[in-house]
């Protein structure tokens, strides 16, 4: 006998309760008029009654348990469909315009799905699971909302013309233009077109950096060291650093005035030039930012396979070099593919480092930015350009996938032989420290320059007289009779980042643990559907979802543009799927008969999840939790579309103090956010430390990806 | 195979940072036999055998293959080949491209290392298995391309890491003889890892038995079952009631009292120091005895015979009858009867 209680339908009828107080108390609009939604009803919006009626009738049947669910399945299905419907296209089916949705419709809208999806388990989906049936259906409806709605409102105002009507011809237009496709550079006869430009620096930045990955993966892991401190500090940069400020750095070491620059002119008579502005500069700087991402895929390839392998070649009598090439590496190339392709998607997504460097050198992303903020406000052209970074991006992802999966091996172990790895045949060794060395030397220049540059006058121009100056400008705290009073011109911005990306981090977690925990414990039809629609933001170029929202939630029914929550909904949204791999990698190291355990024990699935699987998902729920609270903190691709005068982010602060020439206080606060988010990682990796396993010591999954 | 070459370690010693993994270890295997280690996890077994591979290098001490001293050389410089535990098939290269790595590292052309790894997955029984991944074998199909791999060079001394711990129960012993079968059928010089006596006992022509980073005692099989000069043998291998006491002589030989009971033990060889016996449980016949010193307290049917837990004045005692003999009930007194020449004199 099962000890679960019996549904007598009381949540639902609670919601059913909750949703009639919101209809007629609640605020029915988030911006604009506060007017109830009964008073919008009544005002002669009629049909606004209907969702909230049915939602009434289904809760009072809800007390005649299975037997009335089918019935209540539809009655709830109609209500969120006419509910929907409205708020969409309400403007066809009354002629009046569209309203803004709130409070009050969202407390409706959730009242609605929770008795429809618990109506649902009552008739046996979900495998009669209410909880998971509610869980799953809401990811859904966030998902549908916050990521599917946006982006395809979006890229479909690429075929609409100035005046909103659909014209196919001016997509043709604006798809076809000569300044997208032109290839002349290719033949050696003046620029290139923004898209061949796009794939050039994808496919150079992601060789480049796998390249350098690789070395650094093959020295940290095989190379003999001692203490490979530095390449676990490595790994931890670009978590930590805003995506432009590896560019601001390299301006100030190789631009016109740079150090670098300075001292070759006055000493060799190598003449000043403009190189590092275009493809050059913003190459290097990404393949710095994204080397140690390749790194981390690489190094974890490299621990993944067995030492007992290169061990069984060694006793076949394959010297180590033998062994390299036949063992090692083939073993290892579908993490190379790996990281070469998200080398490319991370380069096509990124947003900083062309806008500070590129020049006349123009990408996709930076063009679709020019498309909307710049002078020409072109909303149709953006589009049509995002259209194309989507198509781009999403070829890299199915590559990646249709190829890799097919590719990768199923390495067969039993129980393990903890043997060594083979160290680096010598020559290997050689040449991947030589290319590493440099690097890091490289690499430590540029965060030296960042944290010294905030504290002298002006280090772009090799002024270097030691100065407050610049923290006093953008961090002044003076005290008067009131209190505090935080007086410079950066505390706002500040104060805004570290809000918004401490309301997001959680939501973030929430959502992504529990879309992981729903993928990888349950069944159910159209689950590949639902995977595709949580993974979908992760293969989305920031700039196209900035895009996007700023197009989709600038007009009823989803009003928020302008206001601190869209910068929270594109947070969460954006990094979800970070806290679904977190999750996802975690359970699978949880035996499903743990929680299945649990579950026959007596307990519901909302106390299995609390009691057994949520302590076993700590260690991904931290990292969620921190990637999501420091991403929200460095993201400036999406958010540099969204953030207003009033709701400044530090990013959005920043790059616009760079583009009015103001480098010195651009670095000071740059400096201060590094060492901010140092602290944060820092401190949260010593609370939780170090997991240790078997002989070896892993460090607690810290979940990577680059901020762009 | 003629190529079968003897190991010897002399004094061999292996440290790790504080940990002294091997310690002062000797023995010989001699050419064309099978030798098993055994021992308790973490013994050091396995360090054992990856110094024979040349995987690790001894600390001291030195180490013999044939009359080469290899004490310096590394893995691909031996003429050894090892069976992994977890078997380490290349998961990226089919059944028949496993076994010809060997040959191809040693500068074979690819038609003779395809004709020699075909001729010994044929000696294997996985003809027609080539072209498949490992990934697409069965656990005991694997283990038969390891062997393959393994011997497909003809090495002079072929190493096996408990070979049987990934299979399920049922197809150990096939394996288990399929591997002694091959080698008498070859004449290669094994050394196998196990910490499972049964399993060391059935296939060995001599057994290693190692404790804590030395060896505590190596004989034959019979030798160790029969002659274990410790308790710790004594218990690892075989079943054994061990009892303190003191050991005297009479007219019919040894005597042994163990508190007020007495018993004669017949002529058995007692070593200096010996202050116990090991008694083996099928070795000790029960008499009814209303009057005797110990009481049954538990009867078990356990198939092909019957498990008495009987009580004695110095503790619990297991024995072993056969079915042929009428059964005891519990609570019923006994007096105990040792089989003469069959208890063992054991020191510490
Ligand atoms: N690479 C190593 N580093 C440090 N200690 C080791 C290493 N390999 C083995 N040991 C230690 O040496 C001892 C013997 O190990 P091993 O030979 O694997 O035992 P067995 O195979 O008998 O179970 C153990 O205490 C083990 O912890
Ligand atoms: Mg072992």
């Amino acid at each position: 006998m099962r000890r679960r209680s019996a549904d007598r339908g009381g949540v639902e009828l609670i919601a059913a309760g909750l949703a009639l107080v919101a209809f007629v108390i609640l605020p029915w609009s988030y911006a604009g008029s506060q007017q109830s939604g009964l008073a919008w009803a009544t005002g002669g919006r009629w049909l606004m009654l209907a969702p909230v009626l049915l939602s009434l009738i289904a809760g009072l049947l809800a007390r005649g348990g299975p037997n009335t669910a089918k019935l209540r399945i539809v009655l709830t299905g109609l209500g969120l469909f006419l509910l929907v419907a409205y708020a969409f296209f309400g403007s066809w089916l009354d002629g009046q315009p569209l309203i803004s949705h709130g409070l009050g419709a969202a407390v409706l809208a959730g009242a609605l799905l929770v008795q429809g999806t618990r109506s649902l388990a009552a008739a046996g989906d979900f495998k009669a699971d209410r909880w998971v049936a509610t869980t799953t259906w809401a990811i859904v409806a966030l998902v549908l909302l916050f990521v599917f709605f946006p982006v395809v409102r979006a890229l479909a105002s690429a075929f609409l013309d100035t005046k909103g009507n659909f014209d196919l011809g001016a997509f043709a237009e604006r798809f076809s233009a000569p300044e997208i496709w032109n290839a002349n550079c290719l033949v050696g006869r003046g620029g290139c077109g923004v898209v061949p430009n796009t794939i050039l620096l994808g496919v150079c930045a992601g060789a480049c950096s796998t390249f350098l990955g690789l070395a650094f993966a093959l020295v940290a892991q095989r190379g003999g060291l001692k203490n490979t401190k530095v390449f676990d500090a490595l790994s931890l940069l670009p978590i930590i650093t805003p995506p432009f400020v590896i560019a601001l750095a390299l301006v100030v070491i190789f631009g016109r005035t740079g150090i670098v620059t300075t001292f070759l002119d006055r000493t060799f008579d190598i003449p000043r030039s403009r190189w590092i502005y275009g493809l050059p500069g913003v190459l290097i700087s990404q393949v710095l930012s994204q080397t140690p991402l390749a790194y981390m895929i690489l190094r974890g390839a490299l621990q993944g396979i067995s030492p007992s392998l290169e061990e069984a070649a060694q006793t076949l009598r394959a010297s180590p070099w033998l062994t390299f090439r036949t063992v090692t590496w083939p073993l290892l190339r579908p993490a190379v593919a790996a990281a070469f392709l998200l080398g490319f998607v991370e380069s096509l997504a990124d947003f900083g480092n062309p806008l500070v460097l590129g020049g006349s050198f123009e990408v996709l992303s930076t063009k679709i930015y020019f498309a909307v903020a710049g002078a020409q406000h072109d909303p149709g052209r953006a589009a049509s350009l995002a259209i194309i970074l989507l198509a781009l991006t999403l070829t890299a992802f199915w590559l990646q996938t249709a190829w890799l999966g097919k590719k990768s091996y199923v390495t067969v172990t039993g129980k393990g032989d903890a043997g060594l790895p083979l160290p680096l045949p010598k020559p290997l060794r050689f040449a991947a420290l030589s290319v590493v060395v440099p690097w890091v030397v490289l690499t430590i220049l540029i965060y030296g320059i960042i944290l010294v540059g905030g504290f002298v006058t002006d280090i772009g121009r090799g002024a270097m007289t030691p100065t407050l100056q610049h923290f006093v400008t953008g961090f002044a705290v003076e005290i008067d009779k009131s209190g505090l009073f935080f007086s410079g011109s950066a505390w706002d911005s500040f104060f805004v980042t570290v809000t918004v990306a401490a309301i997001a981090a959680p939501l973030t977690t929430v959502i992504g643990i529990l879309t992981a925990y729903v993928l990888s414990r349950h069944n159910f039809v159209g689950k590949w559907a639902f995977e595709f629609l949580t993974m979908l933001s992760f293969a989305i170029p920031g700039t196209v979802i900035g895009v996007a929202y700023i197009i989709a939630f600038n007009v009823p029914p989803v009003e928020v543009a302008g206001t601190g929550l869209i910068l929270i909904f594109c947070f969460v949204f954006r990094n979800m799927p970070v806290g679904v791999r977190a999750g996802l990698a975690a359970l699978s190291q949880v035996d499903r008969s743990l929680d299945e355990a649990s579950t026959t024990l007596g307990a519901r699935t909302g106390t299995t999840v609390r009691r057994v699987t949520l302590p076993l998902l700590k260690p991904a729920i931290i990292a969620t939790l921190v990637f999501s609270f420091v991403h929200a903190m460095t993201a400036v691709s999406a958010i540099i579309f969204l953030a207003t005068a009033k709701y400044n982010m530090a990013t959005v602060y920043i790059v616009n103090r760079v583009e009015a020439g103001e480098y010195p206080l651009a670095i000071a606060y740059s400096s201060l956010l590094i060492l901010f988010m140092l602290a944060v990682v820092l401190g949260i990796q010593r609370v939780v430390g170090e997991r240790k396993i078997g002989r070896r010591s892993v460090a607690s999954p810290v979940v990577t990806m680059g901020a762009h | 195979m003629a190529k079968a070459a003897s190991v010897e370690f002399i004094g061999v010693e292996k440290k790790y940072g504080q940990v002294t993994a091997v310690r002062d270890v000797s023995f010989r295997v001699e050419a064309g036999t099978l030798v098993t280690l055994l021992g308790p996890s973490g013994c050091g077994k396995t360090t054992t055998l990856r110094l024979v591979a040349g995987l690790e290098l001894a600390t001291g001490g030195k180490i013999m293959i044939g009359d080469q001293d290899v004490t310096a050389l590394g893995a691909a410089e031996r003429d050894v080949s090892m069976v992994f535990q977890s078997y380490a098939l290349f998961p990226h290269m089919s059944v028949v491209e496993n076994v010809m790595y060997g040959p191809l590292a040693s500068g074979a052309s690819r038609k003779e290392a395809e004709a020699m790894a075909r001729e010994k997955l044929a000696l294997i029984g996985l003809s027609g298995f080539e072209k498949r991944l490992p990934s697409e074998l069965s656990g005991g199909q694997q283990q038969r391309v390891a062997v393959a791999r393994a011997i497909v060079l003809e090495p002079s001394v072929l190493l096996f890491d408990e070979p049987l711990s990934n299979l399920d129960a049922k197809l150990r012993r096939k394996v288990r003889d399929d591997i002694r079968d091959l080698q008498q059928r070859l004449g290669l010089t094994v050394l196998y890892v196990t910490h499972d006596q049964q399993e060391a006992l059935a296939v060995s022509d001599k057994v290693i038995v190692m404790d804590n980073a030395v060896i505590a005692q190596e004989g034959t099989p019979a030798d160790l079952y029969e002659r274990p000069r410790t308790r710790f043998l004594a218990d690892f291998i075989g079943e054994a009631n061990i009892v303190e006491g003191r050991f005297g002589a009479d007219a019919g030989g040894v005597t042994f009292a163990a508190g007020s009971t007495s018993f004669g033990l017949g002529d058995i060889p007692v070593p200096e120091g010996a202050s116990a016996v090991a008694l083996r449980p099928d070795r000790i016949q029960l008499t009814l005895d209303p009057a005797g010193a110990f009481t049954i307290h538990r009867v078990a049917y356990v198939g092909h015979a019957r498990e008495y837990l009987v009580t004695a004045p110095w503790g619990e005692m297991l024995v072993i009858r056969p079915l042929r003999e009428r059964a005891i009930a519990a609570g019923t007194r006994v007096s105990l009867e040792i089989d003469l020449g069959a208890a063992i004199a054991i020191s510490g």
